[in-house]
C-alpha cells in the first residue's frame, strides 16, 4: 500500500461562492466521491479562493518576498487535494477519476515519499492553512531544490511542532502522472500538471490563531533557489 | 571464444525478453528481475562455452534468473528483517523449489508490455521500454534505431523503470473491463515502433528493417493472446501489408518510390496472405476500429494488380469510415487522394480546401503536395508549380524533397 497525493486544478468559478447553486451542487459531488472512496482516504482538504492566498518567495540577495494573492497569472489553480491510499497507480486512477475536479480541470497524482499526521490538539478557533513547497523541479528522478533543504526542514518541523498538524513529502514531478475525464473517458498522461517551475515538492498542514500568525510560520520554512511557498486557508465548516 | 560470445548474445537477445517477463511475474520487482537476468547472462558466459548451450536455453535463462533473484531477496530479509512489509516478494516467489525448471509462459510477455505501454509512461519512454524489455534491444540499438544519443534513451530508460518503481505501476494485464481503455495505447505503442523501421530515410538499414520485424512479433504476440480484440489483428494486418511494400519504397539510390510507381512484383506475397488472413480474422468480430479499417485499405492497394486496377470507389468509403472513428488531417487527406480518383479531382481539391487551415499540418509539407498532385493531374501546371516549390519549403528529409524537387522540374519549374 502507498500514499499518493491528488492535487485537485482548476479555474476558479462561481462553483467557488458559497452563496451559489453551482458551489451547493460542487459539495454533492464531493461528497458522493468522498462515500466511494471512503476506504482509500487518508486526509482531504478544500482550499479558499487563491485571492486568499499568500506567496513566500526565495530571494538570493534578502529576506523572504512576501506576496498577497495567487502566486500565477495561470487561470487553473489548486483548489483541493485529498491523500488517497491504495495498492498501485491504476487503483489510484479508478478512484481519482470520479474526483469531480478531473472533468472539470484535472487532478494530478503523486506518490508520496513520507506522509506524518500528529496528533496534537488544535484549539477552537484556530483555522487551519495549507503551505504547498514549490520548487524548480527539473525532471530528474531526485529534485535538487527539493533535496536543498531537507536537513533545514527537519529544524523548522521541530522548532514549530506545536503549530503543525501534518507534513508530507512527495516523489519529484518526473514520477506525477496527471489525469483528466473528458466525456466519461480518462485522459492519463506522463508529468505534472504544473510547471516545471512550479511543481510541489511537499506540503505542511499547520493551524494558527490568525492570518498574519500563520503567514509568520509560513515565512520561516526553508527555501533554496527557485523555490517558494503557496500558503493557503483552507475551507472550514462552520456550525451545522 | 568469439563465435560462442555472439552466439550466446543472440540466444539471450531472442530469449531474455520472455525470461524477463516471467521472473517479474514471480517475484513482482521489475528492476530485480532485469538484475537478475543480467546476472543470468553472466553465469552463462562463463559457464555455457564450457558445458555448452543449454536444450532449452529459455528455460535455463528464467530458471537461474529466478534463483538469483531469490538469492537475492533472502540476502535483503536477512539484513532488514524489521522492515519486511506484509507482501514481500520473496514470499511470494517461494512457489516450487529452487531446482523447479521454470519455463516462460505467453502471458508473460502480454503483462510486461501492457507495464511499459502504460498511459502513465509518455509514448517516447513506453517505445523504448518495450524495445529494452520485451524486445531485448541494447540501449545503444534503441539510441542508433532513433538517431538518438545514447545517454539520453539511457535516461529516458532509467526515469519510466523509476516511475513504474515509485508510482506503482502495476505489473498485470489490466482486468477485462479496463482493457479498452489500456489496449490502444498498446498498439499506438507497437505502430510507434514499426513506423520508425518503416520509414527508412535515414540510419541503420539493418536495425529498422529489425524494428518492422520486431513490431510484427509484438503485434503477432498480443494478436495471439488476446483473440477477442479485432484491433489488435487489425493492426497486425496492417502491418503485414505495409511490411509488404518495404522492398520497393526507395530505389538503389535512396530516392523514394511512391506507391503508383512500386514494382508490385518486388512485393512480399507471403505477408500479404498473412495480413488477409489477420483482417478477416478480425472482420469475423464484426467490431470495426481504426486499425481495421486502415488494414482494409491497404488490402485494397495489395489486391490490385496494378494501380489503374485499384478499387479507390471502395477506398473512398473505407476513409469516410475511417474519418468518422479517428478524424486526423492526415487521413483526409488520403481522402482527398482517393476521392481525386473515385469522383474527380475537383472533388478531391474541394476536400483539401476544408482542411487548409488545420494548424496541425501547418508545418508539413503534405498538404500542399497533395494539393501539387491534384493540379498537376488536373493540367492547372502554373499552380501545380507554386504548390510543389511551397511543399519543398517544408520538405524534412532529403528524399522527401528530392521527390518534390523531380515533380517540379519535370513540369518545367525551378525551386
Amino acid at each position: 500500500m502507498r500514499d499518493y497525493l491528488v492535487l485537485l486544478i482548476g479555474e476558479e468559478t462561481e462553483a467557488d461562492d458559497p452563496s451559489s447553486e453551482e458551489f451547493w451542487a460542487e459539495i454533492a459531488l464531493y461528497e458522493r466521491f468522498n462515500e466511494l472512496a471512503e476506504h482509500a482516504i487518508v486526509d482531504g482538504h478544500a482550499l479558499e479562493p487563491s485571492t486568499l492566498g499568500i506567496t513566500f518567495r526565495y530571494q538570493a540577495d534578502g529576506p523572504v518576498l512576501v506576496t498577497e494573492g495567487p502566486y500565477t497569472e495561470a487561470t487553473e489553480v489548486a483548489g483541493g487535494l485529498y491523500v488517497l491510499r491504495a495498492e498501485d497507480l491504476d487503483e489510484v486512477i479508478e478512484l481519482a477519476r470520479h474526483i469531480p475536479a478531473a472533468s472539470k480541470g484535472c487532478v494530478e497524482i503523486r506518490p508520496m515519499v513520507s506522509l506524518w499526521r500528529s496528533d496534537t490538539p488544535r484549539p477552537d478557533g484556530n483555522d487551519r492553512y495549507l503551505a504547498l513547497l514549490r520548487c524548480k523541479d527539473d525532471g530528474t528522478v531526485h529534485s535538487p531544490t527539493w533535496d536543498a533543504t531537507a536537513a533545514q526542514r527537519a529544524i523548522f518541523e521541530e522548532g514549530h511542532r506545536a503549530s503543525l498538524l501534518s507534513g508530507a513529502t512527495l516523489h519529484p514531478g518526473s514520477m506525477a502522472t496527471t489525469l483528466r475525464v473528458r466525456d466519461g473517458q480518462p485522459q492519463i498522461s506522463d508529468g505534472p500538471f504544473a510547471d516545471p517551475t512550479e511543481v510541489v515538492g511537499g506540503y505542511y498542514l499547520l493551524h494558527a490563531s490568525s492570518r498574519p500568525e500563520a503567514a509568520a510560520i509560513a515565512q520561516d520554512i526553508p527555501l533554496a533557489p527557485g523555490g517558494f511557498i503557496e500558503l493557503r486557508p483552507r475551507v472550514e465548516s462552520r456550525g451545522a | 571464444m568469439d563465435v560462442d560470445h555472439r552466439t550466446i548474445d543472440r540466444i539471450f537477445r531472442e530469449e531474455s525478453g520472455r525470461a524477463l517477463a516471467t521472473v517479474a511475474r514471480i517475484i513482482g520487482d521489475l528492476d530485480l528481475a532485469e538484475d537478475a537476468v543480467q546476472e543470468a547472462f553472466v553465469i552463462a558466459l562463463r559457464v555455457w562455452p564450457e558445458r555448452g548451450t543449454p536444450a532449452a536455453p529459455g528455460a535455463w535463462i528464467t530458471t537461474t534468473a529466478r534463483n538469483r533473484a531469490i538469492d537475492r531477496l533472502r540476502r535483503e530479509q536477512r539484513r532488514s528483517a524489521k522492515e519486511r512489509s506484509a507482501t514481500d516478494p520473496a514470499d511470494r516467489a517461494q512457489t516450487g523449489t529452487h531446482e523447479d525448471e521454470v519455463h516462460p509462459v505467453p502471458d508473460d510477455q502480454l503483462r510486461l508490455m501492457f507495464t511499459c505501454c502504460h498511459p502513465a509512461l509518455s509514448p517516447a519512454a513506453q517505445v523504448a521500454l518495450t524495445l529494452r524489455l520485451v524486445s531485448g534491444l541494447t540501449t545503444e540499438e534503441i539510441a542508433r534505431a532513433f538517431l538518438t544519443p545514447v545517454p539520453t534513451i539511457a535516461q529516458r530508460l532509467s526515469r519510466a523503470k523509476a516511475k513504474i518503481r515509485h508510482a506503482r505501476i502495476p505489473l498485470r494485464v489490466p482486468p477485462a473491463d479496463l482493457l479498452p481503455e489500456r489496449l490502444p495505447g498498446v498498439l499506438a505503442c507497437i505502430y510507434l515502433v514499426f513506423t520508425e523501421g518503416y520509414a527508412a530515410t535515414h540510419g541503420d538499414r539493418l536495425i529498422r528493417r529489425e524494428l518492422c520485424n520486431e513490431a510484427i512479433r509484438l503485434a503477432t504476440l498480443v494478436t495471439d493472446l488476446l483473440p477477442n480484440e479485432p484491433e489488435a489483428s487489425g493492426l497486425l494486418a496492417l502491418l503485414l501489408f505495409q511490411d509488404s511494400r518495404r522492398e520497393t519504397r526507395q530505389s538503389d539510390t535512396g530516392a523514394l518510390v511512391v506507391l503508383e510507381d512500386q514494382d508490385r512484383q518486388r512485393w512480399d506475397h507471403d505477408r500479404i496472405a498473412a495480413g488477409q488472413q489477420r483482417l478477416e480474422q478480425a472482420l469475423a468480430l464484426s467490431r470495426p476500429g481504426r486499425y481495421q479499417l486502415e488494414a482494409a485499405i491497404a488490402a485494397e492497394h495489395a489486391r490490385a494488380t496494378t494501380w489503374e486496377d485499384t478499387d479507390w470507389p471502395t477506398i473512398a468509403t473505407l476513409y469516410t469510415e475511417l474519418h468518422r472513428i479517428a478524424p486526423s488531417p492526415v487521413v483526409e487527406l488520403n481522402h482527398a487522394v482517393a476521392i481525386s480518383y473515385a469522383q474527380d479531382i475537383a472533388a478531391g481539391l474541394a476536400l483539401l480546401d476544408t482542411i487548409s487551415d488545420d494548424r496541425r499540418l501547418a508545418l508539413s509539407h503534405r498538404l500542399p503536395a497533395v494539393r501539387a498532385d491534384l493540379l498537376r493531374r488536373a493540367g492547372r501546371q502554373q499552380d501545380a508549380i507554386a504548390a510543389y516549390r511551397e511543399a519543398l519549403t517544408k520538405a524534412r528529409s532529403t528524399p522527401e524533397a528530392q521527390l518534390l524537387h523531380d515533380r517540379l522540374t519535370e513540369l518545367g519549374g525551378s525551386p
